[in-house]
C-alpha cells in the first residue's frame, strides 16, 4: 500500500508542449492536475525549439488560401513514414489535430499563423505542400506568467523573433536587432518558448498544480499503474494519479547509456536541454511496456562553439542556413562531399551514418562545413557575423590545401572536390547531389544570390571550416501507444492507466520527417487524446 | 551599452588598497565566473570569464591593457573581446576619506558592437551591473582581510 504525498487525478510527467496541453486537456474534462517538471524550467525541448506545429488542414490554411485534404496528406505522409508507421495512427492525427489547434486558440492565449512560404520537408512528393501546414507562434508576453514567469525555459539559440519574421528579414544583415533586444528586456518570447508560455498560462488558469525540480523515478502499479514515484530535493515524493499518469517527459538523447544501445553512429549532439536521459521511456520499461524506433532520431547537423553551456552541459547550435547558402560544402576526412549540404535536416544526417564495412569506419564522421571568404563577408557562420573578425573556433587556411592541413584531412581530395564543384556551381548547378533542386532548399537559401539561392562555387580564399556534428534536435523512439495515447505492453495490449505523448514514444512520423513541427504536433495532439481517455476512466 | 559605476568604502588605508589593486589578476580572480588570467606583461592580460548570458553560459576572453596608472590612487584599463565583438574601458578610483579608510570608485562600459550589437547589449545590461557589484564587494573583502 503506497503512502501517497500528493493526490490528483491525472499527474502529468514532463512540461513541453505535449505535457502541458495534456494537462489543459485533462483539467478541462474535470480532472484534478498535476505536472512535474524534472528541471527548474518548465518547456523542455519545446520550449528551446523553434516551436512550430505541423498541421494538415489547420484552419489558418484559409487564411492564406491553400487548400489541403485528408487524401493529400496521407499520401504525404504513407510516403514519409516509409511504411514503419500505423496508417489508422496517421490517420487520427490528420483528423484530429486542427480541432486539437483550434481548441487552444479559442480557450487559452496559444496564437498561431500558417506560413504560406514555409514548406513541408518533401514539397515536391505527392502531397506535399509549399507552405501552409507549419504553424508559427505569434509573440508571447511572458510577464502575464506572473512568479512563473523565470521559471518558463527559453532558447539559448533563438533570440526573440518570430519565424515570419526571420522570413521577412532574410539575410542577418537585415534583422531587427533593436527589436529583438528590447523583446529580451520586455520579457516577450516568440517560436518554442512562446508556445509553452501560453500552454503554462493555460495551465496556470485551470489551476493546475506544477511541480518543478521533481524527478520521476518510477511508477506504482497493482494491476493497474496507480501513481508515480518522484524526487525532490533527494527526497522521495509519491503522487497519486486516480485516473492515469502521462508521461510526457522527453526522449533518451542524453543519455550515454542509452544512446550507445541504440543508437548508430559513435557522438550525439543534442539540441535540447540537458534533462532527457528517457526517465520516461526507463519507468515504462519497469511496468512491461513495449519500446518501438529506437534507432531513431529527429536527426540535426549541429555545431559546437567552444565554451558555451547550457545548465552546466556542453551547448550545441544548429547548423541551418550556412549549409545551404551558396559557397559552403560539407565535406568528410576524404575531402569528399558525400550529401546534398541543403537536404532537409534529418534526412541529411542519415549520411553522416554510412557505414564503411571494408575500413570498418563511418568515413563521413568527422565532416566539415569548408567556406570561401565570399560566403564568410556576405553570411552569418553559427554565431560570427559576416565581415566581422574570424573568431578561434572557425579554422582558417590561405590555400585549401593550407586548409586542409589544418583540419588533419586529405588536402588532394579536398581540391580535387572543390574543383569538381565550382565548375557546374558557377552556373547554380550541383549535378552531382543537386543541391538546391527543391523548393526546401531554395526556401532556407538566399534568395538575392546573383547564381542561384543554394549553389555557388567555393574559390574565394582565405578558406574556412567548422565541423559539423551529427545531432539531433530528440530521440524518437519510445513507448509504444494506441489511439487513445495509452502505452501498450510486449502483447500490444494497453497498461491501464499509464499513457504516453511525445519524444517518450514512438514516433508516428517513423523515420521521417514531414515539416516543421512534426514533433511538436503529434505530441500534442496525443497529449490532448490521452488526457480525453484518462479523464473518462473510472477513479 | 551597460555603463556602470559602483562606489565603496574600504576599511583600509589607501596604500594597502592599492597594492592590491595595482595586480590586475587581483582583480580577474574576483569577477564572477573567473577561469583564467595570463599575464602578457605589466600592462597587458588575458582574461578568461565564465558566466551567463542570457539563457547560456559562456566562456568569455578578454584582452585587458591598463591604459594608465596613477598611485596611488587611479588604475584605468580598456578590454577588448577575443571571439566576441566586445570593447569596454574602466577605472578604479581611490581617495583617502576619514578614519584611515579609502573611497573607492569602480566604472565600467561595455559595449558590444557589430551585427548583434543592440541585441547582446541588452543581455550586458541585465549581466554586468552584478558582475559590477560582486567586484566591488570581492576587493573589499580581500583588501580588509
Amino acid at each position: 500500500m503506497t503512502a501517497w504525498d500528493h493526490e490528483f487525478d491525472v499527474v502529468v510527467v514532463g512540461s513541453g508542449a505535449a505535457g502541458l496541453t495534456a494537462a489543459i486537456f485533462a483539467a478541462d474534462g474535470g480532472a484534478r492536475v498535476a505536472v512535474l517538471e524534472r528541471s527548474d524550467k518548465y518547456g523542455g525541448s519545446s520550449a528551446v525549439s523553434g516551436g512550430m506545429i505541423w498541421v494538415p488542414l489547420n484552419h489558418h490554411m484559409d487564411e492564406v488560401g491553400i487548400p489541403d485534404s485528408r487524401e493529400e496528406a496521407m499520401t504525404y505522409l504513407n510516403k514519409v513514414t516509409m511504411g514503419q508507421s500505423d496508417p489508422d495512427m496517421l490517420e487520427l492525427y490528420v483528423k484530429t489535430m486542427a480541432d486539437v489547434i483550434r481548441y487552444l486558440e479559442a480557450r487559452t492565449p496559444v496564437r498561431t499563423e500558417s506560413s504560406p512560404v514555409y514548406p513541408d520537408y518533401h514539397p515536391e512528393w505527392p502531397g506535399g505542400k509549399t507552405g501552409g501546414r507549419s504553424l508559427d507562434n505569434k509573440v508571447f508576453d511572458t510577464k502575464v506568467l506572473g512568479d512563473e514567469m523565470p521559471r518558463l525555459r527559453r532558447s539559448p539559440v533563438f533570440p526573440p523573433f518570430t519565424v515570419r519574421e526571420w522570413e521577412d528579414w532574410g539575410l542577418i544583415q537585415n534583422f531587427d536587432f533593436n527589436l529583438i533586444g528590447q523583446r529580451m528586456q520586455d520579457g516577450i518570447a516568440t517560436m518554442g518558448s512562446a508556445l509553452v508560455g501560453a500552454l503554462l498560462k493555460g495551465c496556470l488558469d485551470r489551476g493546475v498544480k506544477l511541480f518543478p525540480q521533481t524527478r520521476l523515478t518510477g511508477l506504482t502499479r497493482n494491476g493497474t499503474v496507480e501513481g508515480v514515484i518522484a524526487e525532490r530535493d533527494g527526497r522521495p515524493l509519491a503522487f497519486r494519479a486516480r485516473k492515469g499518469v502521462i508521461l510526457a517527459c522527453g526522449g533518451f538523447e542524453w543519455n550515454k547509456e542509452m544512446e550507445r544501445e541504440f543508437l548508430r553512429g559513435p557522438e550525439m549532439a543534442p539540441a535540447s536541454p540537458p534533462w532527457n536521459t528517457g526517465d520516461g521511456i526507463i519507468a515504462g520499461m519497469e511496468v512491461g511496456a513495449r519500446i518501438g524506433l529506437m534507432n531513431e532520431a529527429w536527426w540535426m547537423p549541429m555545431v559546437r562553439v567552444p565554451g558555451e553551456e547550457l545548465d552546466g552541459h556542453m551547448l550545441f547550435r544548429l547548423l541551418l542556413t550556412e549549409r545551404t547558402f551558396p559557397g559552403s560544402i560539407i565535406v568528410n576526412r576524404k575531402g569528399q562531399r558525400f550529401v546534398d549540404e541543403a537536404y532537409n535536416y534529418n534526412d541529411m544526417v542519415k549520411a553522416f551514418h554510412t557505414f564503411d564495412p571494408v575500413a570498418y569506419e563511418y568515413p563521413n564522421i568527422p565532416a566539415y562545413l569548408v567556406f570561401d571568404e565570399e560566403f564568410r563577408q556576405r553570411y552569418a557562420v553559427v554565431t560570427a557575423m559576416p565581415g566581422e573578425p574570424v573568431p578561434s573556433w572557425i579554422t582558417s587556411g590561405e590555400t585549401l590545401a593550407d586548409l586542409a592541413g589544418k583540419l588533419g584531412i586529405d588536402a588532394a581530395g579536398l581540391q580535387e572536390t572543390v574543383a569538381g564543384f565550382n565548375q557546374p556551381a558557377r552556373a547554380g548547378k550541383d549535378p552531382e547531389f543537386h543541391r538546391g533542386e527543391s523548393y526546401y532548399e531554395t526556401y532556407y537559401g538566399d534568395k538575392t544570390h546573383p547564381i542561384h539561392p543554394c549553389v555557388a562555387p567555393v574559390d574565394k580564399p582565405p578558406f574556412y571550416a567548422v565541423e559539423v556534428i551529427a545531432g539531433c534536435l530528440g530521440t524518437k523512439g519510445g513507448l509504444k501507444t494506441n489511439a487513445h495515447g495509452q502505452v501498450l505492453d510486449l502483447r500490444s495490449r494497453p497498461i491501464e492507466g499509464l499513457y504516453a505523448c511525445g519524444n517518450v514514444t514512438a514516433s508516428i512520423m517513423g523515420p521521417g520527417y514531414a515539416g516543421a513541427g512534426a514533433t511538436l504536433g503529434p505530441g500534442m495532439c496525443f497529449g490532448y487524446l490521452a488526457a480525453r481517455h484518462a479523464v473518462s476512466r473510472e477513479a | 551599452m551597460p555603463d556602470v559605476t559602483h562606489t565603496l568604502t574600504i576599511n583600509a588605508p589607501i596604500v594597502k588598497v592599492w597594492s592590491f589593486v595595482n595586480n590586475l589578476r587581483n582583480w580577474a580572480t574576483l569577477m564572477p565566473g573567473y577561469q583564467d588570467f595570463t599575464e602578457l606583461d605589466a600592462d597587458n592580460s588575458v582574461w578568461k570569464l565564465k558566466g551567463d548570458v542570457g539563457i547560456l553560459q559562456k566562456l568569455i576572453t578578454l584582452r585587458a591593457q591598463v591604459t594608465g596608472r596613477e598611485e596611488p590612487s587611479r588604475v584605468a584599463f580598456v578590454l577588448q573581446g577575443v571571439d566576441e565583438n566586445l570593447q569596454g574601458s574602466g577605472a578604479f578610483v581611490a581617495s583617502p576619506a576619514a578614519g584611515n579608510t579609502t573611497d573607492v570608485k569602480l566604472s565600467l562600459s561595455l559595449k558590444a558592437g557589430g551585427l548583434m550589437g543592440p541585441m547582446v547589449n541588452a543581455l550586458l545590461g541585465n549581466m554586468v551591473p552584478s558582475y559590477m557589484a560582486a567586484l566591488a564587494t570581492g576587493i573589499k573583502s580581500r583588501v580588509e582581510e
